[in-house]
């Protein structure tokens, strides 16, 4: 119900930010935008916690270089809150042009905050010549980001699923569900945790939980101050409470991240561990950090998916060369070598469909690592809830486990 | 050249250490000012050369040639001061120490000869690259007064400069420095606590305050 | 003419680095009550310390910051005095001493990298001893990092400043006539150690006031180690207010200032209290100095003595150990105590990336230290002529206030200073990266340089002014080649300061800055292990090298001089 429900209204949202998008728009054609952008620096402010990324988008620079004059120059952020901060402090100061920022790496809370702060660039991603290869129509994320309606004001540039990963070697099935998952860890005590909140992978997993634990998941798609909240979340915490006595450091401690769990499970120190990224465990076992008889896993009820974008802020020194970074990123060519699990193995926003068969050809040329799970396997998304909810679980979960 | 100190006294807390002093030593001359330690000798050599501790006062009058030095600041006076240590730079070797003296505007080659020539005065030939280490504690001394002479100084304060020296060496060196100040006639003023230290000069007292 | 030049360093170097700290302050301040007009806020109010005394993290993150800070200061302390003590005169303490410099030199992040890489549940130490020795094929499921009692990270915060507390102590005791004070005591009956106990120490300890505020004050304040080897469920306070300095809700810096300045005044009370507890242990100490104990059972400590030095160097080398096999590593997994299979690959990838952090990191450090060096020898040769004209000179008497940056939680001023550099646009500039490095690195600058520089023997300098009839000369070919050793070292010192640097690289820098320690921290939490060995390697190296030549520089120079041959 829910998954016909919330493409609808994105596509209707989509079509009003094209219109507004078309009546305050900029009315340069894309060569005049691309001429603009020549000889023109990008600050691309992007988390720099993956090597993997990083490398990427060494690539996309030398690129961008070569093909539109394009200086890019990866800024490495800890944390994107930082980059919303400073572009706030930059407009407080009267900063209005020349800006720090030129394309910033963001999605959820970070884009919710600077979209309600009128940080971003009037909507243009529909100006961008790849925006017609996006896949609306299989991917709900594309316009409606953590529930905020995307509007045209950022750009799509990879997706996102919840995985779970174990190795082969130690376990034999794998737990379907939250439930398994406690009925796992009784059988394994002490080898299952996820990271502390407010870790984004921490909060992910208490979504998950949430969201399969409930009676009517439906309320976590309203807002969270019209629901009898305490009784919603009642399952999650009873759960919570069962899972910690038996998780890794009896729940008293918790990894910080997902990175870090990677390494636990390589160790053995945890039997499982969990990603945004499908292809996570398969490009780990090629760079020789996970052993090759590691294998990923969804739960069949589904997981939680999204999608990450870059955005523009409004006050961006060279907004045209952004954009044409921006489109680059969302090009067939530059997507599928996101996609290649030796690369990133990063899952692509395009639509097979829409594209050239040459172009197709590229994805389909792509090799599926030996942990990699099929599309059907990944076809089972859960939408993120409404994003009040993110608040209320954080400050209840550091209120009931880290003090 | 001719030191005179005139109505010299050195005071803290506007009490006077000693007697005012006057006196007046000749080019070449040695004269010697004997006390006991504490007595405010050393004190009055400093305030010569310009390098008074500011919780003491000069008062008089210190004349070169009849000109007062007192007005000029310490590196102007030309006024060369020996320690009891010799104070020979450890970070140079002995051609370096002496050729420190001389002024940066000298050519090489001749700041070499210079070196050399000043050397031998103390039989030395030959020791310019040596490391002030590796001499003697004779040596050194020798080093040092050549040294204090290479600057061409106006007159050389001696601050008992022979007290740290073995006795047999003290009176070779005591008598090789005496002469050699009077070859290039400078005129020399020591203080010390030792009667054999003074020379054939004039020697002045100053016991209990007092100057004799 | 040198006098006037001279004239000018005191308040230049005062101003520009007490004036930073007063307006962070006030900068942190207003907006912990309520006035941030970047975000709108203009009202005061006290809302922001109601949620964060309300907060349910924070008493435990206090408890945290807490048993850190005060463990490690006490058991540094407790240690290096053990040191001293009971391996005077020993060839234990020759060579303890020899590697201090390197000790000192180790950056905190990398030094908390290897410790962890160490001591996890699947770390070296375990790995080396299973499945053998302790029958594990798994992990066990304890963990001696990351403890949820921030007892490791007291341990490691006292590994860590243990060398400095060393380092600080040789130089007091320098001044104070430690062998005469121990014949006497000899001769009265005394052990060496209670005459250590009864006599040296209870010297020592004012002279070590100041160090030690700044090991309480760093412990305090710290955030990178605390997000390495720190509790995770919450962390210490620190840790917390960066948080919420960096948190997604803009509006979290407002209780973010409250916290941080909740941490000024824990460490206020904090230096209080010690300074308090130094005056009665001084005043029971005298006490007991009457009552004629002359021996202690306490003098067993002589042996683990040893033992302790060899704890302090040894843990440094066995991290170093583990990262080299880190970096060096394809696959490593548990119980192999060596990795399984080996690849350069991770050193290529890592200097592709830290590359640019590399440069930027040298030329930010020499210019810190070479800047610092003539601020701190511009003060100390002014004190110098002070001494010289002024009767009664003992020192100057405001200059504690170039401690402050060290005294003060750098989280407690720095998103002040973060806001009104952004207010004046002057945010994200290596100039102001510059000088935010500078006012850590001058106060460490002149702790160490101080000693050295105030007891160089001056008549050496006003005899090469008598000689050469100019004030320059006796500075430049003179004091400062014969001061050359110290000079080197404390430049050395200066650089390793601003490398370690990393929350005022954060803020002051807006993020526009990536040094190796940004780099490495920001790996250090989940990063590829073998990446981060890398990464902590070459944090690691840097300023090793650049001791290596500090040492190596002057020997050169001097090798023919036995005059400058080091003692000792």
């Amino acid at each position: 119900m829910l998954q016909t429900r919330i493409p609808a209204l994105a596509a209707v949202t989509f079509t009003l930010a094209s219109i507004t998008g078309q009546v305050m728009g900029d009315t340069r054609s894309w060569d005049e935008i691309v001429t603009e952008a020549r000889g023109e620096q990008v600050f691309f402010n992007a988390w720099g916690g993956s090597d993997v990324i990083n490398d990427y988008l060494i690539w996309a620079a030398d690129e961008l270089s070569e093909r539109y004059d394009i200086d890019l120059e990866h800024v490495k952020v800890g944390d994107t809150g930082d980059v919303v901060s400073r572009v706030l402090a930059e407009r407080a100061a009267g900063r209005e042009s020349g800006g720090s920022v030129d394309l910033v790496w963001i999605n959820g809370e970070n884009f919710r905050a600077m979209k309600d702060e009128g940080l971003l660039l009037d909507p243009w991603t529909d100006q961008l010549p790849n925006f017609e290869l996006l896949d609306f129509d299989n991917k709900p994320t594309l316009t409606m980001d953590f529930s905020t309606p995307v509007d045209n004001m950022e750009a799509p540039w990879g997706m996102a699923q919840l995985t779970f990963m174990y190795d082969s070697a130690r376990v034999d099935t794998p737990p379907d569900s939250m439930a398994e998952l406690l009925a796992f860890a009784q059988d394994n005590p002490g080898r299952v945790t996820y990271p502390a909140l407010p870790s984004f992978y921490g909060t992910t997993f208490l979504k998950q939980a949430m969201l399969e634990l409930a009676d009517d998941p439906d309320v976590f798609y309203q807002p969270a101050d019209e629901t009898d909240t305490d009784t919603a979340l009642e399952p999650l915490w009873t759960f919570l409470d069962d899972l910690h006595a038996l998780a890794w450091q009896q729940g008293r401690s918790f990894p910080q991240d997902a990175p870090q769990m990677k390494q636990m499970l390589n160790d053995g120190e945890i039997m499982l561990s969990l990603s945004f990224n499908p292809n996570d465990a398969s490009n780990a076992i090629l760079t020789g950090e996970l052993p090759d008889t590691v294998r990923t896993y969804v739960h069949s009820s589904g997981t939680l998916g999204n999608t990450h974008f870059v955005a523009i802020p409004f006050n961006a020194q060279a907004p045209e060369a952004a954009m044409v970074v921006a489109n680059f990123l969302m090009s067939p060519e530059a997507q599928a070598r996101k996609a290649d699990i030796e690369i990133w193995g990063d899952p692509t926003v395009l639509s097979m469909e829409k594209l050239s068969t040459e172009d197709q050809q590229r994805f389909a040329d792509i090799e599926r690592g030996p942990a990699g799970l099929n599309d059907e396997d990944l076809e089972a998304v859960l939408l993120e809830p409404h994003a009040s909810w993110v608040p209320m679980l954080e400050d209840e979960w550091q209120r009931r486990y880290a003090r | 050249m001719v030191l005179e100190l005139d109505r010299v006294t050195v005071s803290i807390n506007n009490t006077p250490l000693f007697d005012p002093v006057t006196l007046r030593v000749e080019p070449g001359q040695v004269t010697t000012v004997m006390g006991p330690s504490g007595c405010g000798k050393s004190t009055l050599l400093a305030a010569i050369v310009g390098d008074l501790n500011p919780v003491f006062s000069l008062q008089g009058d210190v004349r070169l040639d009849d000109q007062s030095v007192l007005t000029l600041p310490m590196q102007r006076r030309r006024i060369g001061l020996l320690y009891q240590d010799d104070l020979l730079f450890p970070h140079m070797n002995v051609g370096q120490n002496l050729g420190f003296a001389l002024a940066s505007s000298l050519p090489r080659r001749e700041r070499l000869a210079r070196v050399e020539e000043y050397l031998a005065l103390a039989g030395l030939e030959g020791y310019a690259e040596r490391d002030v280490a590796s001499l003697s504690g004779g040596q050194r001394a020798r080093v040092s007064l050549l040294r204090t002479l290479m600057a061409e100084p106006r007159a050389v304060l001696l601050d008992e400069p022979f007290s740290k020296l073995d006795t047999a060496m003290r009176d070779q060196f005591r008598d090789w420095v005496f002469s050699t100040l009077q070859e290039r006639a400078v005129p020399a003023l020591q203080v010390t606590h030792d009667k054999e230290d003074c020379g054939d000069g004039p020697v002045y007292l100053i016991q209990e305050g007092r100057f004799a | 003419m040198v006098r006037r030049i001279l004239r000018g360093f005191p308040p230049v170097t005062a101003a520009v680095f007490i004036l930073p700290v007063v307006v962070g302050l006030v900068g942190t301040w207003l907006p912990a009550f309520g006035y941030l007009p970047v975000l709108g806020q203009t009202s005061l109010t006290l809302a922001h310390w109601q949620f964060l005394f309300e907060h349910p993290s924070v008493p435990t993150a206090t408890r945290h910051t807490l048993v850190s800070a005060w463990g490690s200061t006490l058991l540094s302390l407790l240690l290096a005095l053990t040191i001293l003590a009971l391996t005077w005169r020993s060839r234990t303490l020759r060579w303890l001493r020899r590697s201090l410099s390197g000790l000192l030199a180790i950056p905190h992040a990398a030094f908390a990298i290897g410790i962890v890489a160490l001591l996890a549940p699947s770390g070296w130490i375990i790995k080396l001893l299973s499945p053998d020795l302790t029958g594990w094929e798994l992990p066990p499921g304890f963990s001696l990092v990351r403890d949820p009692m921030a007892l490791s990270l007291m341990a490691v915060l006292t590994l860590k400043e243990t060398p400095f507390v060393i380092f600080m102590a040789l130089a007091a005791l320098q001044q104070l006539q430690v062998e005469k004070s121990l014949r006497m005591a000899r001769s009265l009956g005394y052990s060496e150690f209670m005459a250590w106990r009864r006599i040296i120490i209870p010297q020592l300890l004012p002279m070590l006031r100041l160090p030690l505020f700044a090991v309480l004050a760093y412990g305090i304040s710290v955030v990178d180690m605390a997000m390495i080897v720190g509790p995770s469920a919450p962390g210490t306070l620190a840790v917390l207010v960066d948080r919420w300095f960096n948190h997604p809700d803009i509006f979290r810096r407002l209780p973010g200032s409250a916290g941080a300045t909740l941490l000024l005044l824990i460490t206020v009370v904090s230096l209080m209290l010690w300074w308090l507890l130094e005056k009665l242990w001084l005043t029971w100490s005298r006490r007991a100095w009457s009552s004629g104990q002359r021996h202690t059972a306490l003098s067993w400590f002589a042996r683990p003595a040893e033992g302790f030095s060899l704890l302090l160097i040894g843990s440094a080398l066995a991290a170093f150990a583990v990262l080299i096999l880190w970096s060096f590593a394809f696959r490593w997994g548990f119980p192999d105590a060596l990795p399984e299979s080996w690849s350069t690959r991770f050193w290529g990838r890592g200097w592709t990336r830290l590359e640019q952090p590399f440069w930027l990191t040298l030329w930010t450090g020499l210019a810190a230290a070479v800047i610092g060096l003539v601020l701190v020898v511009g003060c100390l040769e002014h004190e110098v002529t002070l001494r010289r004209r002024r009767p009664g000179y003992t020192g100057p008497k405001l200059f504690w206030l170039i401690y402050v940056p060290l005294i003060v939680p750098q989280i407690a001023f720095l998103f002040g200073i973060q806001v009104v550099l952004v207010w004046f646009n002057l945010d994200g500039r290596w100039l102001t990266l510059l000088w935010s490095h500078l006012m850590f690195v001058v106060p460490y600058l002149f702790l160490s340089l101080s000693g050295p520089y105030r007891s160089f023997d001056d008549r050496y300098a006003r005899q090469a002014m008598l000689l050469r009839g100019n004030e320059w000369c006796p500075l430049w070919r003179v004091k400062w080649p014969m001061l050359l050793r110290p000079l080197c070292y404390v430049t050395a010192l200066g650089f390793a300061v601003s490398l370690a640097q990393y929350l005022p690289t954060q803020y002051v820098g807006s993020g526009r800055f990536a040094t190796l320690t940004t780099e490495t921290v920001s790996i250090a939490g989940g990063g590829d292990r073998r990446l981060v060995g890398v990464y902590a390697l070459i944090q690691w190296l840097l300023p090793m090298v650049i001791y290596t030549l500090a040492l190596l520089v002057p020997a050169w120079f001097f090798r023919h001089r036995q005059g400058m041959k080091l003692q000792g």
